[in-house]
């Protein structure tokens, strides 16, 4: 792993897996999509049961960039490491994207499911505070001059704000919500019936590699744009 | 689609599709705007 810490071992890695991610991402959307708008309504939620296959893979791919965006920073705060720094945020901007459209989706969801756009229940509250946590990470590497000192502090941030993923996770068994409880990874099996649980797996995995794609393609650009300012330097 | 709760479900792939695309055309056109510099200035300190 760390071997791919040096940034030309790391171009070379990301360059030849982009392809692959890029062409895998849209077979999975692709599918998932197919697959997703042809089910039948939902014998509750009706049509809006299609909103799940985006409110799901998005809030599973917030909280997936936030730990490895938190990841990143332990790194980078442990090491020392500049790309680590990087790689850390590059994911912050599409954590924010993903969790804003999870909340976008799940409102458009509760509104003629719970006849609200929004409750300030133990979920959706924790989930608003990672958009907030997002917010402030990005606030912090742009508010500070000196790079090393915004790395820093913002992978405390990260660090710290890190305690809100088991929130979000568990929150749903800690208080009385009205979102749902868990219903796909859980002892005794899936409660969601199969025809929904595939378009589901497939745009949750389609999220996920789209993620991942975007984020390499960042930190590539991270690393080029530094390469550009050192080559300025040299050049006075 | 039909039925009462269409508009929900094509706003929300609507909204979703848009700010996916979205991100994805700026990160691309930020990754080939610095790929073009670093370019360009490699290619000013050919003698």
């Amino acid at each position: 792993m760390l071997r791919y810490a040096n940034p030309t071992k790391f171009l070379a890695l990301s360059r030849a897996l982009r392809p692959w991610l890029a062409g895998a991402t849209v077979l999975l959307l692709g599918a998932g999509l197919a697959l997703g708008l042809r089910v039948p309504p939902d014998y509750q939620q009706g049509e809006t049961v299609k909103l799940m296959f985006l409110h799901v893979p998005a809030a599973w791919t917030a909280m997936m960039a936030y730990g490895l965006m938190a990841a990143a920073s332990l790194v980078g705060l442990v090491w020392r490491h500049p790309l680590a720094d990087q790689a850390a945020k590059a994911a912050a901007p599409l954590g924010a994207l993903f969790t804003a459209l999870g909340l976008l989706t799940g409102s458009l969801w509760g509104r003629p499911m719970w006849g609200a756009w929004w409750v300030w229940d133990g979920r959706l509250t924790s989930f608003l505070l990672l958009l907030f946590l997002y917010l402030g990470y990005i606030a912090l590497w742009n508010a500070v001059e000196d790079e090393t000192r915004a790395a820093r502090a913002a992978a405390i941030l990260a660090l710290v704000g890190a305690v809100n993923l088991p929130v979000i996770e568990f929150s749903v068994q800690w208080w009385t919500t009205l979102h749902q409880g868990e219903s796909i990874v859980r002892a005794g099996g899936p409660l969601i019936a199969g025809v929904y649980l595939w378009p589901l797996f497939l745009m949750a995995l389609g999220y996920t590699l789209l993620f991942v794609s975007l984020w390499l393609m960042r930190i590539e650009t991270a690393i080029l744009e530094r390469r550009a300012r050192t080559v300025m330097l040299e050049g006075g | 689609m039909s039925g009462p709760y269409a508009a929900y479900v094509l706003a929300g792939y609507a909204v979703s599709a848009a700010a996916l695309g979205a991100a994805v055309l700026l990160t691309v056109r930020g990754w080939l705007r610095a790929r073009q510099r670093l370019a360009a200035l490699d290619a000013e300190r050919q003698p």
